[in-house]
This record gives C-alpha cells, sequence and structure tokens, in this order.
C-alpha cells in the first residue's frame, strides 16, 4: 500500500533523529563524567547512550506519527509547550514502569516499596532534575528539527548540506503541473478562506501517492503544485502510476470533502520532460531553483487541458522512448507550438483504464 | 544611500544567536553545578552567562558577516568544518589575549613568559574542563552555523511567522504584490550558456537583495527566472515599493562593468506591481510553504507580462495608486486597459519611470 512508504520515510527521519539523541547524550554525559570520574563507569556510558536512543527514539515517533499535526491550528510556540509537556509525561511513565519492573522482577520487592523509594530516590533527586532538562532541550530540538525537514521537503536537507547544487547543473526532469479544477468557481462558493483549508486537504491527500512514487514537490505557484522527478523510464513509470493512484484515492476521498465542504475536489495536470538548469538562488532566502523553458512548456500544457477538455495531457517529449503499460490508454489530441523549436509538438490525453 | 539594512538583518540574527548561547551555556552550566555544587558560586553563573553571550555574539558575528560569505561554494558539510575551525582558532586567539590581559592587569604588569605559562598551559588549557568547554563551544558554533543556513531557506521574518503561528489559519491579507524578471531571459541564455546564465541570475538577485530589505520588502518565491516580492498594503509601504524599484535600478546599473565584464551583457529588469486581497496560509505536509492564493497574484503575473507588450519596463495597476500620491520625482503615466478576473470593465494600467 501507498502509506508504507510514508511510514518509511518517518522511519528514515526517526532514526536520524536517534542518532543526534545519541551524539547528544555523550556530549551531556561527558560533561558530567569529567567533573565526577566515579560517578559513572565506562560500562554505563554504554547503559547510558542506549538508554538515550530509546528514549530518542520513544520520544520523537510520538513526535513524528501522533504529535505532528495534533496542534497544528495553535501558534508554533504554544504547540512545542504542549507536545514537550507530554513528552515530559510519557517519559516519566516510561521510566516508572521500567524502574518498577527492575525493582519488582530483579530485587522482588513490593510495588508499595518500589513507589516510596521511586519518588525519594529517583524523582526528587538531583541527577533526575538534570536529566530531565536535558531531555527536554532534546525534545525542542527535535521539533525544531521535524519543523525544519518539513520546510526543506523530502531530500532537500541534505542536498543542501552535501551542497549537491552549489554549483548549477544541468539536469532532465519530469515536470507535472497540477492543479484543482474550476479553482475560481470553488473559491467562490465556499470563500476564501474555506477554499484555502480545501486546497491544504487536497495537497495533504495527493502527498500519499506522490511519496509512495518517489516524486518531489518542487513547489506551490498559487493554486497550483509543480512535482518533479529525474528523467529516467523507471520514473515515467512512477509518474503515470502518481496519476492513477491520486486519481482513484481523490476519488475515494470524495464523500469525506462533500461532506467538509460540499463539492469533492478533481484535478488536471500537465505533464513534459526535459533539461532544466538546477541550482541554488538568493541570499537572504535561498531556493533551489530550476530554470529553462522546460517549465513554462509544462505550465502551457497544464492550461491546454481546460482547452482541450481532458484532465491529463503530456508532450511528446516526455512519451519518447517510453511504452506505456498497459493500464493506460494514451490518445493524440493535438498540437501545441514549443519555444525554440520551428514544428509544432503533438500533445496525447492520458485515461485510465 | 541605501542604508546597509543586510547589517542590521543580520545583525538581529546574531542577536537571536547570541541568546540560544546563553541559553545553552546555561544548561551546560547546570549540568555541571548539580554534579559538583562548591565548584561554582552563584555569581559565577552570571559571570558564565555574560561570557557565553559575549562569545556567541563573536562567534555569530564572524558567521555571519565573513564565513558565511567566503566559503559560499562550498558544500555546507565542508564549509562547516572550515568554519568551525576558524572559529575555534579565533576563540582560542580570543581567550588567550583575554587571559593574558588578565594576568598582566591583576598581577601588575608582571609578565614573563614562564610563568604565564605555569598559569595558563598547565592550569587552564590541559584541564579537563577546558577540554569540555571547547567541546560545548563546537557544539553550540554548529547549532549557529545550521541557524543561519535554515534562516536563510526560511527568508526574513519567516522563521519569527512560524513561531508566533501567525498562518496557522489561513487569513485574509490585502497586500502588494511585485513580479521582477530580466528583460530578453530567454535570448541572453541562449547566448551565454544555461550554467553561465545561472550564474547571473544568481548575481542579479544578490544585487537586489540589498534594495529589498532597505525597503523591507518580502520575498515570497522565485518562479523560474521571476522573483516575486509583497509587501502589506499600506500608503508607506507603496512609497517603500516604488523606492525598491528605483534603487534596483541604480544597483543594478552600477554594477553594469561587473556583468558586461563577466558574461558579456548587462542585465535590464521589468516588474509589474499590483495589490488586493489574498488568502495566507502554510500548505503542504511533507513540504511546507507560506502560500499566497488568490486572482491578486495572477492578476500581478499578467501585468507583469503586460511590459513586453507595451513596451514598458514598470507597470503599475489602479489599485496600486488607489488612495496614494505618489512623490514627484515618479512619473506615472496611463498607458492602457486591461481585462481583471470577474470585474465587468477593464481597469486601467500606468507605466512608472523616474529620473
Amino acid at each position: 500500500m501507498a502509506s508504507r512508504r510514508i511510514i518509511y520515510y518517518k522511519l528514515v527521519i526517526l532514526a536520524n533523529i536517534s542518532i543526534i539523541w545519541v551524539v547528544f547524550a555523550f556530549l551531556f554525559l561527558y560533561n558530567i563524567i569529567l567533573i565526577e570520574k566515579e560517578l559513572v563507569t565506562g560500562r554505563s556510558l554504554l547503559l547510558f547512550s542506549l538508554a538515550f536512543a530509546i528514549i530518542g527514539f520513544v520520544v520523537s515517533a510520538a513526535l513524528v506519527f501522533y504529535l505532528k499535526n495534533a496542534f497544528r491550528h495553535y501558534p508554533f510556540w504554544l504547540s512545542v509547550m504542549i507536545k514537550m509537556l507530554m513528552t515530559l509525561g510519557l517519559f516519566i511513565l516510561i521510566a516508572f514502569i521500567m524502574l518498577s519492573s527492575y525493582y519488582v522482577f530483579s530485587e522482588h520487592r513490593t510495588l508499595n516499596e518500589f513507589a516510596d523509594s521511586f519518588y525519594k530516590e529517583v524523582f526528587l533527586t538531583r541527577g533526575f532534575m538534570i536529566f530531565m532538562l536535558d531531555l527536554a532541550v532534546m525534545t525542542l530540538l527535535t521539533i525544531i528539527i521535524l519543523e525544519v525537514i518539513e520546510k526543506y521537503g523530502p531530500g532537500g536537507f541534505w542536498g543542501m548540506m552535501r551542497g549537491k547544487y552549489i554549483k548549477p547543473r544541468l539536469e532532465n526532469r519530469i515536470f507535472i503541473f497540477l492543479d484543482i479544477n474550476n479553482a475560481t468557481a470553488i473559491a467562490e462558493k465556499l470563500g476564501h478562506k474555506e477554499y484555502f483549508r480545501l486546497l491544504r486537504d487536497f495537497f495533504a491527500e495527493i502527498t500519499i501517492p506522490l511519496l509512495a512514487n518517489g516524486g518531489e514537490i518542487y513547489q506551490y505557484v498559487g493554486d497550483e503544485v509543480v512535482l518533479s522527478w529525474k528523467n529516467t523510464a523507471l520514473n515515467k513509470q512512477r509518474c503515470f502510476r502518481f496519476l492513477r493512484q491520486a486519481f482513484f484515492l481523490l476519488k475515494r476521498r470524495e464523500a469525506k470533502f462533500m461532506k467538509r465542504y460540499g463539492i469533492g475536489p478533481t484535478f488536471k495536470a500537465g505533464i513534459h520532460s526535459g533539461e532544466v538548469t538546477a541550482g541554488v538562488i538568493g541570499i537572504v532566502k535561498k531556493d533551489l531553483v530550476y530554470s529553462g523553458d522546460t517549465l513554462n512548456t509544462a505550465a502551457r500544457i497544464r492550461s491546454k487541458c481546460h482547452e482541450l477538455e481532458e484532465s491529463f495531457v503530456v508532450s511528446g517529449d516526455f512519451l519518447n522512448d517510453f511504452s506505456t503499460p498497459f493500464a493506460y490508454k494514451v490518445n493524440e489530441i493535438g498540437e501545441m507550438e514549443f519555444k525554440g523549436r520551428s514544428e509544432k509538438e503533438k500533445l496525447y490525453s492520458v485515461i485510465f483504464e | 544611500m541605501i542604508l546597509k539594512r543586510i547589517f542590521f538583518y543580520r545583525l538581529y540574527l546574531v542577536l537571536n544567536i547570541a541568546l540560544i548561547w546563553v541559553i545553552f551555556s546555561l544548561i551546560f552550566l547546570y549540568n555541571i553545578i548539580e554534579v559538583d555544587k562548591t565548584e561554582l558560586s552563584k555569581r559565577r553563573l552570571g559571570v558564565f552567562a555574560l561570557a557565553f553571550a559575549i562569545i556567541g555574539l563573536i562567534v555569530g558575528s564572524t558567521e555571519a558577516f565573513f564565513l558565511k560569505k567566503m566559503f559560499r561554494k562550498l558544500p555546507i558539510w565542508l564549509s562547516t568544518i572550515l568554519r568551525m575551525t576558524v572559529t575555534f582558532l579565533v576563540f582560542s586567539l580570543v581567550s588567550i589575549l583575554l587571559l593574558l590581559a588578565y594576568y598582566v592587569f591583576r598581577y601588575n604588569g608582571s609578565l614573563s613568559l614562564v610563568e604565564f605559562e605555569k598559569n595558563f598551559v598547565q592550569k587552564v588549557i590541559l584541564t579537563p574542563s577546558f577540554l569540555m568547554a571547547m567541546i560545548d563551544l563546537g557544539i553550540l558554533a554548529f547549532i549557529s552555523i545550521l541557524m543561519l543556513e535554515v534562516s536563510d531557506k526560511y527568508g526574513p521574518g519567516g522563521l519569527r511567522n512560524l513561531i508566533r503561528g501567525r498562518y496557522n489559519k489561513p487569513k485574509k491579507e490585502n497586500r502588494i504584490f511585485l513580479f521582477l524578471d530580466i528583460n530578453d531571459s530567454t535570448t541572453i541564455a541562449e547566448q551565454i550558456g544555461h550554467e553561465k546564465y545561472f550564474n547571473m541570475l544568481h548575481d542579479f538577485f544578490e544585487d537586489i537583495t540589498e534594495p529589498i530589505i532597505a525597503n523591507w520588502g518580502h520575498i515570497y518565491q522565485y518562479v523560474g527566472d521571476e522573483v516575486v516580492l509583497c509587501w502589506r498594503n499600506t500608503n508607506k509601504n507603496k512609497h517603500k515599493c516604488l523606492r525598491f524599484i528605483s534603487q534596483a535600478v541604480e544597483a543594478i546599473k552600477s554594477r553594469e562593468d561587473y556583468y558586461i565584464k563577466e558574461y558579456g551583457v548587462a542585465p535590464t529588469f521589468k516588474a509589474g506591481v499590483h495589490a488586493g486581497d489574498v488568502t495566507a496560509g502554510y500548505i503542504g505536509v511533507i513540504k511546507k510553504e507560506l502560500v499566497f492564493s488568490g486572482d491578486t497574484l495572477n492578476t500581478t503575473a499578467r501585468i507583469r507580462s503586460k511590459c513586453h507588450e507595451l513596451k514598458h519596463s514598470f507597470i503599475v495597476s489602479i489599485d496600486f495608486l488607489h488612495d496614494f500620491n505618489a512623490p514627484d520625482k515618479y512619473h506615472i503615466n496611463e498607458i492602457g486597459e486591461m481585462e481583471f478576473k470577474g470585474r465587468k470593465e477593464k481597469s486601467k494600467v500606468f507605466s512608472l519611470e523616474f529620473n
């Protein structure tokens, strides 16, 4: 299923964050060890980092899978506070359960005794306070990292770190321009704020098939989203599969949208592929930018959808060297001028069977 | 004269970073204090925080003002390592000088290098605490570098808006939009090749950054070779918007020689200005972005594309000029009409010139 891909994507983020937790755990511990050497032995160093890895994993899993969107209507600082309190509560609960089971099973004491000693020997000690503080810092960092990763998009953060686009480079890419049908009419009917929420939900829905097919969100331009793949035969198939999955997913979600907005959104898309120059632009606001006629052409192909009354229009360049799978029906529907070419190029429609 | 706004913008970032340094230093210190209470008294806590604030300011400003630009062409992981090494050296130098001064003044100027070596090298540098402080500093320097990078991705004010949660609920706003792009971009790209063209685009955007910041413009996004700027729709911002255009023209003109030398062409630009209501809010799950949605943007894009047709560099709409008396130095003339979506009558558009 498509949503498995999202879990996988989130797991990768989780693993990265757990590593950061371990690194910081070492540092925090190092601060302590150096002052008081006898306090910590070599064996407990390993235990400590293992414990931090587990805690980090649990806390960030809770954040990634459940809490991420739970408070998204609150201001960021408020949602951070709430999340931190919740993770703190979660952590105390885990610590309590783990320690109590340790006590009950390995030292054969009763729970009552344990509760007593838990408060006196663990909860109220300074070590525990430090630990809590370190944990709070780590949780804050995790929340911020998750937010920043989201801003960059999948792969964007590492691309930036690796300096992939420091020098502009020529790339052959597939682009899909995709937008909601009858956007203006819907906006007038719903009012602008409600329309914006519809747009947000719509983009959230198509994220699932997009991740499942390894696509990249290039940017949002007005009510339109621009998606992109590297131009390979496999990615062309993925690109088609994305359209199909998104189309049927929205059909399945129609009832939900009808209930909430009174409208079931459908979309149109224009697909084109070709060479673009990719690079990072800007000084105080940096962004990865694809520049070239390919993008303008793709946008014009998308605007042809309306004219030709087709939902999905594909350029001849995209279909070049690509035998479409059986599940898709591709028909020639017209011609269009491409910038910089003397002859008109053919356009094709895509229908799912 | 254009105020050096970029300087203030960077200074503001540095202050934020210094604040983070203080917070972290207190946490690091707290880790130590709790373990070994006797070692540090209350008074030293304040001194420690102050010291960290100063170090943070120094490190942050070297990063923001000098190092960031120096290693721009390198991948970030490499430039981070280099920058951290430089930071470390700067810090060691500063701390040695400070300690030297402290010794000289404290002990009435009797500076003998042997004694200094005995007191300083053995008692300070070779202790575990110093090593620890160095590691803490390393982490903080790393966080500072990342923060500068991330704040560049969000753009000025972007992070603050996110933290304040200003657009968590979609919000209707009245804004001025300015679409700006290079004249004859396709021809230039064909003439000098795509890679060189992209470098020129980069330089061009760099050169207009100063006027953008000086006039408090918000960089909304880059669409292809075009950049979209916006302001809140107030009378004052309309002045700023016009001032931006004239300053940007100046800035590009003053760099003409450089462009000719480097690329063989001197870029000029055209711009379309319009104002109106948009809905602002965050969109996206795995890639979250602040998005302005509405016909105002499409109209602005169409006004900008009229520049070519009407052969004027700068075109403003009647909506922008509404309730606004442009200063005398701007010459605004009616040049035509165009259809706006959702309006029965055609609306007037005007050309903008200045001397």
